[in-house]
Parts: C-alpha cells; structure tokens; sequence
C-alpha cells in the first residue's frame, strides 16, 4: 500500500510538473520545455538518445518565482542560441512594473549532458539596456552573432554593436 | 553642568522647503565645550564631534539633511551632560514639487508620476519619511540604488535620485525616437518617457510619423493595466466586456493564462492624460 502511494504521489507531481512546464519547437522537430524553478530557468534539452537539464541563472532585476518566455535564435546540431525574457521586478513609483529583462544564452548540445557555455544581459528597464530592432542577428556561415542596441550596456542611451563569434563547440569570443 | 536649552525631547521641524531649522545648544557652564552628536533614524545613523569656545553650539551644521532622534553629549570643565531632541518635517505641496523640478534639466513629465504615485507626499502624520513594504522611502519610494540618508530625509534630494533614474529613460526614449533621422515632438518625447519609465515604448513608426501603439486598449479604470488586442481571445471585445472579464485576476500580476497586462502606454495614459 505504502509503495502504491508513494507511486501515486511520484506520477502525480510529474504530472503537475509537466503541466507547468513550457514548450518550444526546434526546427529540427525536436521540442524543448523549460519552466521556473528556485532561482533559475529550468530548461530540459533534448540530445542524441536522451534529455538533459539546464539551470539557466537569472540576475536580481528578475522575480524568483519569475515566468520565463523562451525565443530561439539559431539551431545547430552543435548548439542553440536562445533568449529567455522575464518581468522585471518593480520599483518603487511603478518603475518597470511593465518592463522586462532578458538574457541571451548560447546551449552546447554536444556529449551527454547539454550546457550553458555563455550568457548574458540582452535587455533590462531596470538597468536601461535597450535592443534595437532587429536586436539580435546570427549569421550561419559565420557563426557570427550580432547584437544590435539602441542603449548598450557599456553607455547607457547610445547605440552600441557586438559580433559574437560562435565555433563548433559552442565557444564565444568577442570579434 | 546642565543643557539649559533645548528641552528634553523638544521637536525641530524642517520647513515644506527643505530648510534645516536652527538647532542652538547652550549649557550653565563656562569655557570650551566639545559636543558629541549623534542622528539615526531606522539604520540611517551619523555622528561627529564639535567644539566650540564658549557654551553655545548650533547642531544644524552638522545635521542638515538628516533627521530623526539627535543625541548631544557636551563635555566641558570634566562635566557632561546629554539631551536627546527629534527633528522632523513637513510635506511640501505639488506646487513645490513642480517648481522645483522647474529648474532641472530632463525633468518634464516627471512631476506628473510623483503626483500620480504619492501625491507629492514624503513624509507620514509623525513627521517621518513614508517607507514602503519593499523599503522604498521618501516622495520617489527610492530602493536602488539604495538611498542614502540625506535622499531619505531632504525631499528635494530624494526627488533628485528619483529623477536620475527618469533621466536615464529619458535619454533612451530620445535615441529611440530619432532613430533614422525621424524627427518627434516634445508632446511625444514626455510620452515615450513616462511609458518607458513603467516599461516599453509608447510609439511605433506608422511609415510617416510616430504613432502611439495601436494594438494596445487600456483599462480606464486602472492606472496601468491594458489589453493586447492583436491576442484573438481581445481582438473585437469591448473595454467594458474586457474588464468584466479580466477584473477579479487584477489583484496580482497576470499569469500564464492571463489576457491583459501592464502596459506603459497605458501608463503613460494615465499619468499624463
């Protein structure tokens, strides 16, 4: 009886899990889901024969029991290029109760367990960081990553550009 | 030795201006005096040493922008004596606000969401400066940076703080209104900044001329909340039937399932009209 129970209790809170969780469709076909977890974004990727979870880490601009929105920028078969967008927490005077903060994360697909191999703040009403329109560009025979803002994090109010260079394994550097 | 004035526990009070009051010590005794001084209120707290020739010292040197309980300790002769006063304020009127924001630069608009936030209101019935549930204090509700004393307690320094932060706003809001060369108002640059100040951008380029976002209904009875109306469970209901809809889950913010959502257009439409 008792097993039977803990059983129960074990489907049921998968069950709950999986209904708060997200989906995303890769081009592939293949599907990601992710959803909020204490203190960060819990993504689960789908690899070769397997899945396999990511903690994406948030910043303090953003609610611990924030509801994240996914967007995928590029797949290939060696990594995803994505951003994960959150509510901003308010400040006082309403300020940024409407805003939003969002992170751009770079997702090695390679070997067993899938990993975050960069990240870092796209947009943010509380710390003023503005992506332009287009914001982020990723050219494929590249592997370049463009980042387009209409106020950059290095001088808040200008206009500033980044290339990203993004090799097989999933390594950025600055170009 | 005695401190002859002020009385125990006696009440200094700043003026609607931001203006210290004169604070003077005297003791009975004679000679040179060194007074130890000490403000706090909450865990805001300074404290400093002065000496003076004779038995008379003014704290409001030392003490101007802050308040709270003063404590003075004064040594002279080998004898001391202590006495403990408050010092409090009084609320400006909007028409203070407004002027003073007058003489700052990039402040248009601001006063308009001071008014509409705390009705220009910094400090509480007791004298003290208003603190809100996540700490934010004074007329701005200033929580980060986290304000220092003098933002705390001078009205025209926590306004001061407060407006850095819309300057910020304002700055991008003009960056992204001159994009391309486009050219804009000032009737829409007081717009795109009150919007960005609650979060996003009030206009869209229409090809010609920046337009307020056109997907975007508010809910008149709210002070930010609105509908995308490009969202098919929106799209060809009413105001009225949105609201009825929407009300009872305003209480929080809106959930994964939720059809409206703060809205800075929506914001900015409140504030400014």
């Amino acid at each position: 009886m008792r097993i039977v129970f803990w059983a129960s209790l074990l489907l049921l809170t998968t069950g709950l899990a999986t209904a708060s969780d997200k989906k995303l469709d890769l081009p592939s076909g293949k599907a990601l889901t992710y959803s909020s977890a204490a203190e960060c974004t819990r993504l689960v990727v789908p690899l070769h024969a397997a899945k396999s979870k990511v903690c994406l880490q948030r910043d303090n601009n953003v609610a611990s029991n924030a509801r994240p929105t996914l967007k995928l920028i590029a797949e290939v078969p060696q990594f995803l290029i994505l951003t994960d967008t959150y509510p901003s927490i308010p400040g006082g005077m309403s300020y940024c109760q409407a805003g939003e903060e969002t992170f751009l994360r770079v997702i090695a697909l390679r070997g067993k367990r899938a990993r975050e191999t960069y990240h870092r703040k796209l947009a943010s009403c509380r710390q003023n960081i503005e992506l332009a329109d287009p914001g982020v560009t990723w050219a494929a025979e590249s592997g370049t990553l463009t980042i387009h803002w209409l106020s950059g994090p290095k001088q808040q109010g200008s206009p500033e550009t980044e290339t990203l260079v993004v090799d097989k394994n999933a390594v950025v550097k600055q170009q | 030795m005695r401190i002859t004035t002020p009385a125990p526990n006696a009440n200094f009070i700043i003026t609607a201006a931001a203006e210290w009051p004169s604070i003077p010590f005297t003791t009975d005794g004679s000679g040179a005096h060194t007074w130890n001084w000490e403000i706090k209120w909450g865990t805001f707290r300074k404290s400093g040493v002065a000496s003076t020739p004779a038995n008379t010292w003014d704290a409001s040197d030392v003490v101007t922008n802050f308040g709270g309980t003063l404590t003075v300790r004064v040594t002279a002769s080998n004898q001391t004596a202590t006495v403990t006063v408050t010092i409090k304020g009084t609320n400006p009127n909007s028409a203070d606000v407004t002027s003073f924001l007058a003489t700052k630069p990039n402040s248009d608009g601001f006063d308009k969401i001071i008014q509409h936030e705390t009705h220009c209101r910094h400090f509480n019935a007791s004298g003290e400066p208003i603190k809100s549930f996540d700490n934010g204090y004074g007329m701005c509700q200033l929580t980060s940076p986290v304000p220092s004393y003098e933002q705390v307690w001078n009205w025209k320094m926590n306004v001061e703080g407060g407006l850095s932060l819309f300057a910020s706003k304002r700055q991008t809001a003009t960056t992204y209104l001159s994009q391309s060369s486009r050219t804009f108002t000032a009737d829409q640059l007081r717009y795109e900044t009150v919007c960005r100040w609650n979060g996003g951008s009030y206009h869209e380029w229409d090809g010609a001329k920046w337009v307020r976002h056109s997907n975007i209904l508010c809910d008149s009875q709210t002070g930010n909340i609105g509908w995308d109306m490009t969202d098919s469970e929106n799209t060809g209901k009413t105001e009225a039937q949105l609201h009825a809809r929407d009300k009872g889950s305003y209480s929080s913010p809106p959930d994964a399932n939720a059809h409206w959502k703060y809205s800075g257009v929506c914001y900015a439409d409140s504030v400014l009209g």
